[in-house]
């Protein structure tokens, strides 16, 4: 399997009251054609940002540098056209809110012949038939496409988004918490989904999520995000049975689980740095409970383990 | 005004989703667009030529009796239909064509030309409207066209505001990222995204607009500033007719009167029945 994404010290940026606020800051990952990545954090760590710029689909006024290279091409040198070619067609996001990522005054039909005529030259026909089949893979029947979005439920609005991500066969589709705003039944159904296109459509998934139950269900590999850097990138089995970061543990460690040896629910304590102004050593070194002296004055270098694990971390020089 | 109190008498016995203003509205309407394009077949008379005495109140051979030169009352009022809607209806769209794409493009691109613009139709739309229209029609001089201009200009920042408010809260939205992500345009995300959740706001201004329009078209024709004479024109009778109320002509005022009344009538009920039906959050009540 090739690698498909390259992101070499990634930064993104946003203005904040005159200075640069880096959301992302210096992030290295590669994700391998065929994987289903979890990019799991708490909120604010940047994850949804790291998502977005895949696409850049960021805001005005902010700032991206490093490299991105997906498929041979560097996203953060791409002008806008051509990063506009590659939206929906090469790469492909879904959103938090199937509520309201669909248009509320056009039917499910016309999403998927504009997404789709946008890209490719086919006639209407030819669009209602491709859109036919790709909803029928995500379990909606293709007389929906007469609906409107109002007309649906959250579960069946997420399917036809995912529908509508995979029209054009995509190599990398990015899920932004896709079954946050759902309820535990559908959101089971939608994972499953998720999991099942990756076969049939042969797609890479990086999955956005703050949920570790859901990860672990899907991902392949995980990637923890904290303060705007990734603290460590591990084989989802190995993380959870052999976490490394302190963070990571931390996480690990709140939990629940139906362990009737481990009754007690670890919090952790204090709230991330405020990364307009990053403090000088590690960004976890006030909430870690292993710190050592050097964590405050030198932020660590990521640390390769093994093949596949690294950690950002001075435990593992 | 006395139709804001019969409008608001209607929105009292008009309950539902706007049904029955609809049709009211519809109906009225209706019967002076038969006036607008019939107006020869109807008035039984040449509107601009003296047919009978001065002065001669309703009867069976000048039902709207007639005014000082002897002309008509009834075949002037239908043809000042033409001249009324014609005006209202050219004045509001030019408005509109004008109003939308400024609201559209600054409000989708924001910025510096956002806030230029938005002072701009702000200073207009605090200026007083008639007084507005006044001004620059004794600038351009009477004349169909003219009125109209300036009319449309006391509109502009009616549709600058609305559309741009709405593209604001629209491009805000979910789906739009969402389109974003998938490839979309500009050009298709205004069109297909922002525009299409704007016109049913727009329908209902027009239709109000087009109430108020009529008012003020009017209302300078009134003061001498509208249509030239002898046109027929509602306002233009109605002042002609004021200087002999003292003698108890009152028909010469009445009907112009009511015609002006009835068509605003008529748009302001459509307009509510629109709003109405277009708006959900109404439809709670």
């Amino acid at each position: 399997m090739g690698i498909l994404l390259e992101a070499k010290d990634l930064k993104v940026g946003y203005r904040v009251e005159g200075k640069i606020l880096w959301a992302v800051d210096g992030v290295s990952f590669q994700v391998e054609e065929g994987d289903i990545v979890g990019l799991v954090g708490e909120s604010g760590c940047g994850k949804s940002t790291l998502g977005i710029s895949f696409l850049r689909l960021l805001p005005p006024g902010s700032r991206i540098e490093g490299s991105l290279i997906f498929n041979g091409r560097d996203l953060v040198k791409l002008s806008e056209e051509e990063l506009r070619k590659i939206r929906g067609k090469e790469i492909a996001m879904i959103f938090q809110d199937p509520m309201t990522s669909l248009n509320p005054v056009m039917k499910i039909k016309d999403h998927f012949i504009e997404t789709i005529r946008t890209h490719i030259d086919v006639s209407e026909e030819k669009a209602l038939e491709m859109s036919a089949n790709v909803l029928e893979a995500v379990g909606i029947p293709s007389s929906r496409l007469e609906s409107y979005a109002f007309e649906l439920s959250g579960g069946q609005r997420q399917r036809v988004m995912i529908a509508l991500a995979l029209v054009l066969n995509p190599k990398l589709l990015i899920a932004d918490e896709p079954t946050t705003s759902l309820d535990v039944i559908v959101q089971a159904q939608i994972l499953d989904l998720i999991a099942s296109v990756r076969e049939k459509f042969g797609v890479t998934i990086i999955l956005i999520t703050h949920d570790l139950g859901v990860v672990a269900q899907m991902a392949n590999r995980i990637m923890v995000m904290y303060a705007g850097e990734i603290v460590e990138i591990a084989p989802t089995d190995k993380l959870f049975s052999s976490p490394l970061h302190p963070y990571t543990k931390a996480l690990l460690g709140a939990v629940p689980t139906i362990d009737l040896n481990d009754l007690e629910l670890h919090s952790l304590d204090g709230s991330p740095p405020n990364l307009l102004n990053p403090p000088r050593g590690c960004r976890f070194y006030p909430r870690c409970f292993e710190a050592m002296d050097i964590c405050k004055s030198r932020n660590p270098h990521v640390v390769r383990i093994s093949r596949d694990r690294y950690v950002k971390c001075w435990k593992y020089r | 005004m006395e139709f804001r109190a019969l409008h608001s008498l209607f929105r009292k016995i008009v309950k539902g989703h706007g049904g029955i203003a609809l049709l009211i509205g519809g109906l009225i309407l209706l019967v002076f667009i038969v006036f607008f394009i019939f107006a020869p077949f109807i008035a039984p008379y040449d509107p601009i030529k003296p047919v009978g005495p001065s002065f001669s109140p309703p009867t069976t051979k000048f039902i709207m009796g007639t005014d000082n030169f002897g002309r008509d009352v009834f075949s002037r009022v239908i043809w000042g239909t033409r001249i009324a809607l014609t005006v209202a209806i050219f004045a509001t769209l030019l408005a509109a064509f004008i109003g939308i794409p400024l609201g559209l493009f600054s409000g989708y691109r924001g910025g510096l030309f956002d806030r230029v613009l938005t002072m701009i139709m702000d200073s207009i739309y605090s200026f007083p409207g008639l007084i507005l229209a006044i001004a620059i029609a004794a600038m351009l001089g009477p004349g169909i066209i003219n009125i109209s201009v300036s009319i449309a200009t006391i509109y502009v920042p009616t549709y600058f505001r609305v559309v741009r408010n709405q593209v604001n809260s629209i491009k805000a939205e979910l789906y739009v990222e969402a389109a974003r992500a998938l490839g979309a345009t500009d050009g298709v995300i205004l069109r297909k995204y922002i525009f299409r959740g704007v016109v049913p706001t727009i329908l209902v201004i027009l239709s109000m607009n087009i109430a108020d329009a009529i008012l003020t078209e009017a209302g300078l024709s009134f003061l001498g500033l509208g249509i030239p004479p002898p046109t027929p024109d509602w306002g233009f009778d109605l002042s002609n007719g004021q200087r002999f109320l003292l003698q108890n002509s009152w028909w010469m005022v009445f009907y112009p009167g009511l015609m002006i009344v009835l068509i605003t009538l008529g748009f302001s009920l459509l307009g509510e029945g629109l709003q109405e039906r277009f708006n959900p959050k109404l439809k709670e009540r």
